[in-house]
């Protein structure tokens, strides 16, 4: 099953695209605050974009040399026109490269550089009234502007089968969260490509009920922190080299299926946004837009929760985040850390050997 | 060429109420810390004693001491290469010499700061280690497409500009500030204090436009961004107060008055520069260099031309119309299409030849500023580094790439012997 899994995962950029050249009303999205549901309901096919390799010199161009490299190679795959089918481009305000990206994207839409819309989802972070009740019009803005694109409006019906695919969403991957926890339980790289599959607008298909591959007995339990990786390619590496990934804090990972918008299905629009914007509030802390006492209050659950032995921050240049949390993180944690900068595969297996000897 | 009276007398208030200050900390008031993006008139019409975090930066790398204090944080366990004028002042308390930094940066009791990036809150959280110190965070929200000529608009018209709804949660964030300050200082808020607030501001930066007006249009340039930049923004962190608009009164009288007696910092101009970005604050001498030898002198930089244009604000209701000031600030002189636009008029008005953008690592959108410029017919210099770190600036070669460019920029004047 993983086999056919990490099939669809390779393949779940071009099967997108081709569903969009089909006419399907394909919504591409930047990041995990960006409520899938709610353009479901507007008629659209989310498609969470994932950062590919590209050459980012012409992104650079305009982002600046000194942003997350998942940024520019969403910048560069924008400019080389591989979205071009979607209707519409929705980027999460999750991080100081979002927000570049979202407004070097918008920019060059304005000066004709690029052929697809693009809008900024302003949700913020604070645990607070009066930011719930800002996000909440903002998703309603975005709402309108998904119905502009897709020539759908919300309805009662829409709403129905919106909440009731991802309600279904959430519960397979709080399954495969929780069985990543047991000692025969599914690889990080499974879950990976189970949580990135989702994130496509596909059903992922799986369960937790011996649907993925189990780890390896002997595997050190690793809680994996900092950056958000661009592809498997970091899991392979780390699950290759004795270590299995039983849990995580990056948005392509757990925190997914944290973002729950509940199971009773919202009447209106307005109910819908409100729901929406509650549940990514209530959802896991990410690096960039939480504090770092959240940080490490998660981080500590984490590996609690999971029995994880060790903890690894994998950081890439210019996601300032991580650093800043590293400290608390690692002094919460109670197990043995390493953090590497940059991804350099070498410097990863230094740090898990690091790991290994230590836990 | 002297510098300007209102320059020296900027520099010595700031001494004298930097030492009033430390005495009201040292005798026990909260002091707080405030980041140049959040709002900081509350304090003002409460009479919360505070710093201003980018201000204090300036002090800490005019004294050298920028790397010590980067050291300091690093020994914190806090990494020395993110944010680093943000947090040089929380790496500044524990620099050796005390002494150098005017007897040192008292302890805030209260921080606040905008959550820009994704690092300035954790900067300012990480205050809070010491227990005794409490953080408020404002939102960042993200500035929306805006009309054109922002500039003639925002006074009046802001909500068209950035948006009603960005103002709204502002504003509901001042009232919770508010609230933290009452309960963290025991002092009232006085709507009317604020009021008046509010409106010696508007009067300060009206003030402020007279004289950018005054620069742009005189020809050789009267003053040095070097001489405006401490006279314009020292009472910039004293807004909303009789000294601060007495400060820039006397500012545009004396601009005035060197425009009326034609004076001129180089004589023999010949070509004028505009520097985008923040100041140079540990080399300003860098300003000054190219003039004798070359001909070239900046004319405009952010600090005088953001009090003209963007903070006045106008409205019944001061905690919303503070909001207004605030939300957006950073927008005008960063987000696209709002400050391409802007630098584009700016460079216009005062007839540069040519602009040195400095591009820090945390600056978005600097790219289409360039693009904007040079579509206008500018030449653009872009140097990458961060003005608070001087190793960077040094890979970066600051003074040699602009003498280079000035080199290709030549003779300013046009074909009839006038300036552009």
């Amino acid at each position: 099953m993983s086999a056919v899994l990490a099939e669809r995962y390779a393949a779940r950029v071009p099967a997108a695209l081709r569903r969009a050249e089909a006419g399907d009303a394909v919504v591409g999205i930047v990041g995990r605050d960006v409520p899938a549901v709610l353009v479901a309901a507007a008629g659209g096919v989310p498609f969470r974009i994932p950062a590919e390799e590209a050459d980012t010199a012409e992104a650079a161009e305009y982002l600046g040399g000194a942003v997350d490299r998942a940024a520019l190679l969403v910048a560069a795959a924008m400019l080389a026109g591989r979205y071009d089918a979607l209707r519409g481009v929705l980027v999460a305000h999750d991080s100081e490269a979002s927000v570049r990206l979202a407004a070097a994207l918008h920019e060059l839409h304005r000066r004709g550089r690029i052929r697809v819309p693009v809008l900024l989802v302003d949700q913020v972070h604070l645990p607070r009234e009066s930011t719930l009740r800002f996000n909440t019009g903002r998703l309603l803005g975005m709402v309108e502007t998904v119905e502009g694109w897709t020539g759908s409006s919300i309805t009662a019906a829409s709403l129905a089968a919106a909440w009731d695919g991802r309600s279904a969403t959430v519960a397979a991957l709080r399954r495969i969260r929780d069985a990543r926890s047991a000692p025969d339980g599914p690889t990080g790289t499974a879950a990976l490509h189970a949580y990135g599959v989702t994130a496509a607008g596909e059903d992922a298909g799986v369960d937790a009920d011996g649907a993925l591959d189990a780890r390896e007995a002997a595997a050190l339990p690793v809680w994996l922190t900092g950056s958000a990786p661009i592809s498997d390619r970091l899991y392979r590496l780390v699950e290759s080299a004795g270590a299995v990934i039983v849990g995580e804090d990056h948005d392509w990972g757990d925190p997914v299926a944290s973002d729950d918008p509940g199971d009773v299905v919202p009447r209106t629009r307005e109910e819908a946004a409100l729901a929406a914007a509650s549940a990514r509030l209530h959802g896991d802390p990410a690096s960039a837009t939480s504090s770092m006492a959240a940080r490490a209050a998660a981080t500590a659950a984490g590996v609690g929760r999971t029995g994880a032995r060790a903890l690894l921050a994998v950081v890439r240049d210019h996601d300032d985040g991580p650093l800043w949390d590293w400290s608390r993180q690692r002094a919460a944690a109670g197990v043995p850390a390493v953090l590497v900068r940059g991804d350099d595969p070498a410097a990863v297996l230094d740090g898990l050997e690091t790991l290994r000897r230590s836990a | 060429m002297s510098r300007l009276a209102a320059t020296t007398a900027a520099l010595a208030h700031q001494r004298e109420w930097f030492g009033t200050l430390r005495a009201r900390a040292a005798a026990g008031e909260v002091i707080a810390l405030v980041n140049a993006d959040a709002p900081q008139e509350i304090l003002r019409a409460m009479d919360v004693p505070y710093v201003v975090n980018q201000w204090w930066a300036s002090v800490v790398t005019a004294k050298q001491l920028a790397g010590e204090s980067l050291a300091v944080v690093a020994g914190l366990g806090h990494p020395d290469d993110s944010r680093q004028y943000d947090v040089l002042a929380l790496g500044s308390r524990g620099v050796a010499d005390q002494e150098a930094l005017w007897g040192g940066l008292p302890k805030p009791g209260i921080v606040i700061a905008e959550l820009s990036g994704d690092a300035t809150g954790k900067v300012f959280e990480a205050w809070t280690d010491d227990p005794d110190v409490a953080f408020f965070p404002y939102e960042r929200t993200a500035a929306l497409p805006a009309p054109e000529r922002w500039w003639d608009e925002v006074a009046h018209d802001w909500s068209s500009i950035f948006g009603a709804d960005r103002i709204a949660l502002m504003a509901e964030e001042n009232r919770e500030l508010i609230a933290f300050l009452e309960e963290r200082t025991g002092r009232t808020f006085e709507l009317e204090r604020l009021r008046t607030v509010m409106d010696l501001i508007n009067e300060q930066e009206e003030l402020n436009r007279r004289t950018r007006d005054l620069v742009a249009a005189a020809r050789p340039t009267p003053v040095r961004v070097t001489d405006t930049i401490p006279a314009v923004m020292i009472p910039q962190w004293h807004r909303g107060s009789e000294w601060g608009r007495a400060a820039a009164q006397a500012l545009h009288d004396e601009v005035a008055a060197l425009v009326d007696a034609g004076a001129a910092v180089v004589p023999e101009e010949r070509v004028r520069l505009m520097w985008v970005g923040r100041g140079l604050w540990g080399d300003t001498a860098l300003y000054r260099r190219f003039e004798e030898e070359l001909g070239a002198v900046f004319v405009w930089s952010m600090y005088l031309a953001i009090a003209a244009d963007g903070y006045i604000r106008y409205g019944d209701d001061p905690i919303e119309t503070l909001a207004a000031r605030f939300v957006g600030v950073t927008d005008l002189l960063y987000a696209p299409p709002l400050a391409p636009q802007w630098y584009v008029k700016e460079a216009a008005t005062h007839g540069v030849d040519g602009v040195v953008h400095l591009v820090a690592d945390d600056v978005a959108g600097a790219r289409f500023i360039t693009l904007a410029l040079e579509e206008a017919g500018v030449p653009v210099l872009e140097i990458r580094a961060s003005n608070a770190d001087p190793r960077a600036l040094e890979r970066a070669d600051v003074g040699g790439s602009i003498a280079r460019f000035v080199a290709t920029l030549g003779d300013g004047r046009g074909e009839d012997g006038g300036r552009r």
